[in-house]
């Protein structure tokens, strides 16, 4: 437990100069100093609001979904006990967008739960279909990760030529994209992946032991069939409820948690805090890239996480050697 | 009398393979070494003795309580499955995994307190692995890595090791040595009951033999009554091979001849 705090607080560090960067850059210039005195009550015209209104909130969302998406893929990787899975790549991002999408297209504005729906079939079908004769088939599983994830990307697409028409707009959205900011939806957010990181923490002994084995983990007394199970819904529901804020981004969950692993090890207990702020960082990062490298313009954030995690996961596949 | 099964059936599916009436009990203090001839249900019968596997018929017990009346970490206070695990997904360090085999004994989090952790380390020594705690288990030899499966077993202070061909991928004198590992445990009274595919080892060391074939129990006794002529036959298939006292111990080692040689 003392990993835990030694990195967790360097990785807070990190996450406070991460922060100071973004909420002094933008299109706009702003300095620190500015910056800060806005944030501890400073009163002003435009730049306060640039600050508290635009900067702030945007800044919480990268740091929220950033995270969320790499415990989630804490999660998925001692599940399917691979580490080149995360929730992009085995298609549940796309279910879920899949869900969003029906959802807005309904007109309805509550996109978390059928986010969680889509996220949860998704991955219900894709663990079945690479179950074979009994053990689970990880080729096969990430053959049909993507190809859940193209079908569903045409869906999306489909759905929008017939209803909306607006493909920059759902572009943007399939290629994650923070610029969208829905506030009322952080509070949610933040509640949700307070508690299942909480829940992630208090069981991953359960989850370590899971990895090393199903028939171990029952003899030593782990209740296997709700560990599975119920740590299946924390990692869909973390990323159901990071797509429903900012769209499919891909690679936070596989790049976090193998960095993580390489100081930490691979106890859950202290991997799930530590790539929850490891991921909060990375994405706050790459979300400044993306509003900042090309000014006045702004790119997705996916584009950024897609450019950074394709190598490393090609990197990490021929290390392995074997998927 | 610590297990007893009463006429298990077990099948996979209508047309699968199946384990027919299989009646057998466990002693306090026995080391049995259960064998036969590939298919022939030794593993799906460590698994359903282990409580792993469900869905048989009849009758097992733990110390005369039906398997079904343990709940949760209650039977893995007694009986500990120690499976051949070649390579980890993650890189777990010994101490990490024997650590593990205190689960029955914390709550969810597996925090262990100053007494687990002691039991922990001195179990690392009692296998000669001190030096190694903080070694990654998939860097191990083969032989190490044996030796910490069974050191987590032992960590679980279940008087019950249940093996799947521990001795699997280990040379001659890993065997041995593993061997000799298992029958010190049992000195200081564990009960075990495993799976050998070393027959001429397992007549060496243990004092009981089950033959299995096709899914059911063929003979079950001492190395000299199940070591027969005819049980290897019958079991394996072999035609060229004879059977022949160890000098030193006595007990029957099976001598395989090649087939050009007349017996």
């Amino acid at each position: 437990m003392k990993k835990a705090v030694l990195y967790s607080s360097l990785l807070a560090i990190l996450l406070i100069l991460c922060f100071l960067w973004a909420i002094s850059t933008g299109s706009v210039h702003i300095s620190l100093s500015d910056a800060l005195a806005y944030l501890t009550g400073r009163a002003g015209a435009q730049d306060h609001d640039i600050v508290m209104k635009i900067r702030l909130p945007r800044i919480i969302f990268a740091v929220l979904v950033g995270g969320m998406l790499a415990v989630s893929g804490v999660i998925l990787q001692a599940l399917l006990k691979n580490p080149l899975v995360d929730p992009f790549i085995t298609g549940i991002s796309s279910g879920a967008a899949f869900g969003a999408a029906c959802a807005m297209i309904a007109g309805m504005s509550a996109l978390i739960a059928p986010s969680m729906a889509g996220a949860l079939l998704t991955m219900y079908f894709v663990y079945r279909i690479s179950k074979i004769k009994g053990s689970l088939n990880i080729t096969v599983l990430l053959l049909t990760g993507v190809m859940a994830g193209s079908f569903f990307s045409s869906l999306i697409m489909l759905l929008n030529a017939v209803y909306s028409r607006d493909l920059v707009k759902v572009m943007l959205w399939l290629m994650g994209d923070l610029s969208n900011i829905n506030a009322s939806m952080a509070l949610y957010a933040a509640a949700i992946a307070l508690l299942i990181i909480v829940f992630a923490m208090y069981f991953g002994n359960d989850l370590n032991i899971l990895t090393t084995g199903e028939a171990e983990a029952k003899t030593l007394g782990v209740n296997v069939e709700f560990i599975k199970v119920s740590y299946f819904i924390a990692a869909s529901l973390l990323t159901a409820v990071s797509v429903a804020l900012s769209g499919v981004i891909g690679f936070v969950g596989l790049i976090i948690p193998h960095i993580i692993r390489f100081f930490t090890g691979p106890d859950t207990r202290v991997l799930v805090p530590c790539s929850f702020l490891a991921g909060g960082v990375f994405l706050l990062a790459s979300d400044t890239l993306a509003r900042t490298l090309f000014l006045p313009g702004e790119i997705p954030v996916g584009v950024i996480t897609g450019l950074i995690g394709v190598p490393v996961f090609i990197f990490l596949m021929l290390r392995k050697k074997a998927v | 009398m610590l297990l007893e099964g009463k006429n298990i059936d077990f099948s996979y599916g209508p047309d699968g393979f199946c384990l027919s009436s299989i009646s057998l009990s466990i002693e306090k203090g026995e080391v049995v070494s259960l064998i036969g001839p590939n298919g022939a249900g030794k593993t799906t019968l460590i698994k359903i003795f282990s409580g792993l596997t469900s869905g048989y018929t009849g009758e097992l017990l733990l110390n005369s309580k039906k398997f079904g009346e343990y709940k949760g970490v209650e039977l893995a206070k007694f009986i500990s499955y120690i499976p051949q695990v070649d390579m980890m997904t993650f890189d777990f360090t010994v101490e990490q995994l024997v650590s593990m085999g205190r689960r029955p004994f914390t709550n969810e989090t597996g925090l262990l307190s100053k007494a687990d952790i002691e039991i922990v380390r001195d179990t690392i020594d009692s296998f000669g692995l001190y030096n190694k705690k903080d070694l990654v288990y998939n860097n191990l030899s083969g032989g190490e890595k044996r030796m910490v499966l069974i050191a987590r077993a032992i960590a679980q202070e279940a008087g019950l090791l249940l093996m799947d061909e521990p001795m699997t991928y280990l040379d001659m004198g890993h065997q041995v040595a593993l061997m000799e590992k298992i029958m010190e445990l049992n000195g200081r009274g564990r009960t075990v009951f495993m799976i050998s595919h070393g027959i001429n080892l397992a007549a060496e060391y243990v004092k009981r033999v089950i033959l299995m074939k096709n899914g059911r129990i063929l003979d079950d006794g001492t190395p000299e009554k199940v070591i027969s002529d005819d049980n290897i036959r019958k079991a394996y298939g072999l035609k060229n091979f004879y059977i022949e006292k160890n000098r030193l111990s006595g007990r029957p080692n099976v001598i395989i001849v090649p087939g050009k040689y007349r017996i």
